[in-house]
């Protein structure tokens, strides 16, 4: 690896995050199916999608503590599961679920989890305590949510990881803990440029942390793509029909659509101009709205298209 | 600079604008230093990479450039440069509201008649020249 590259984002090399077509069953449930993705070096990663839809048990696979049943992963050119332990200086990772005893202080939290690491630096955790303002004294069950989820975020860092992957990191957490804790991930980011893989339920956060943004639906991806791309790509048409007749066909690219009344309500991917002389050529039209998407608004839209295709 | 991040604007065009507004209404001066990547991500909460960008999109216009040892500076003409850019900007959403006007079917008088209504209700700037 070249110590000279500060950015990371080179796309000729090797990505750090691959996942190539990986499945994973429980019994005769398909939890992920065929997924692949490729998250670039020093790039961050947004992985959004309902309860139940995989995020879990990809994450759990990308980290080596879950077996696939078939495909490919390497994370930062290692094979996982197969060489999880050559793995494991590389990632930091923080589960879904609280790892840490309660009756520990966290020093002693810190000390416990060094043993697990041979690439673990006392300096980067006193620098990082000082960074998170948590105190080393105190017993963990005694942290708020937030110094918790920091902790957490502490214990993923301190062996100073090219690749940072956080199951949810910032559920749970009421607005200002949220802020508190991005702050300190973020400073983290800013220090080092970590590669970010993250799931999350927040549009907002995946907004704010986010280059890139991964939508699992199933157990199957159904986009992953830049996020200024995605919102660029993807708009709202509001068209206010004539009276006499109804919505006629549509173009290519409707992600989902919806009549109520005179009102004809549709959002199209991949938008081009060409959708839009195809609805007004062949529908009776009186108006046409085109309006830009917040990232919450793409992913109800894209889910309720999903679910209306299932539905027929 | 406040973010949005639940608006339809990306925190990418947020960063843009609101550094361009910043520099036109002289929060900083040609000479002085935008904040650094690392402080305007922390500031703001966004990904450091992000706040990269914008500032690359910022040197490309010419409005700020990177100095060594001092950071991002703001151009001598950068004032220029940044009030052409609010021009813009306003220019687009005038474009918008005729458009909404002629969409309903208003005549070009009519929407003259609301734009200067709307300078009636709009709260009076004071320490602005009138120009």
């Amino acid at each position: 690896m070249k110590s000279d590259d500060k950015s990371g984002l080179d796309p000729t090399m090797s990505p750090m995050i691959q996942m190539e077509h990986v499945t994973r069953r429980f019994g005769r449930m398909t939890a992920v199916n065929d997924l692949s993705l490729s998250i670039p070096r020093g790039s961050a990663f947004g992985f959004i999608g309902l309860n139940g839809a995989g995020k879990t048990t990809a994450i759990r696979m990308m980290v080596g503590l879950l077996a696939p049943h078939a495909g490919q992963i390497r994370v930062g050119g290692i094979r996982v599961p197969q060489e999880r332990d050559a793995m494991k200086s590389l990632v930091g990772y923080v589960p879904d679920r609280p790892n840490v005893y309660g009756w520990m202080r966290v020093i002693e939290a810190i000390d416990f989890a060094k043993a697990f690491y041979p690439t673990w630096s006392d300096a980067r955790v006193t620098e990082l305590l000082r960074l998170f303002d948590l105190d080393p004294a105190k017993r963990v069950k005694h942290l708020s949510k937030g110094m918790a989820a920091k902790l957490s975020l502490l214990l993923a860092l301190a062996h100073d990881p090219q690749v940072l992957i956080l199951d949810e990191p910032m559920s749970g957490l009421d607005p200002l803990v949220r802020d508190e804790f991005l702050e300190g991930l973020i400073e983290a980011l800013a220090q080092r440029g970590q590669t970010l893989f993250f799931s999350s339920h927040t549009l907002a956060d995946v907004q704010r942390l986010a280059d890139s943004v991964g939508l699992l639906h199933e157990g199957r991806l159904l986009f992953h793509k830049p996020v200024d791309e995605l919102l660029s790509q993807t708009k709202r048409v509001r068209i206010v029909l004539n009276d006499s007749i109804g919505p006629g066909p549509v173009p290519p690219g409707v992600m989902w659509q919806q009549v109520t009344g005179r009102e004809w309500l549709i959002t199209l991917g991949d938008f081009s101009q060409s959708q839009i002389e195809f609805l007004k050529a062949k529908n009776q039209i009186t108006n046409l709205d085109v309006m830009d998407m917040s990232l919450e608004d793409v992913f109800k839209d894209c889910l309720r298209g999903m679910r209306a295709k299932e539905g027929v | 600079m406040r973010i949005e991040p639940n608006s339809v604007v990306p925190i990418f065009q947020q960063i843009v604008d609101g550094i361009r507004a910043a520099v036109a209404a002289g929060v900083y001066k040609p000479g002085d230093a935008i904040p650094s990547v690392r402080a305007q991500a922390v500031a703001s909460l966004v990904n450091p990479n992000t706040v990269q960008r914008a500032y690359e999109q910022l040197e490309r216009d010419g409005l700020i450039t990177g100095r060594k040892g001092l950071g991002m500076i703001v151009q001598t003409n950068g004032r220029a440069i940044a009030l052409s850019g609010t021009a813009t900007a306003l220019s687009a959403t005038f474009a918008q509201a005729i458009q909404l006007g002629q969409e309903a079917g208003f005549s070009r008088p009519a929407i003259d008649k609301i734009y200067r209504q709307s300078w009636a209700d709009a709260p009076e700037s004071s320490g602005r020249s009138k120009t």
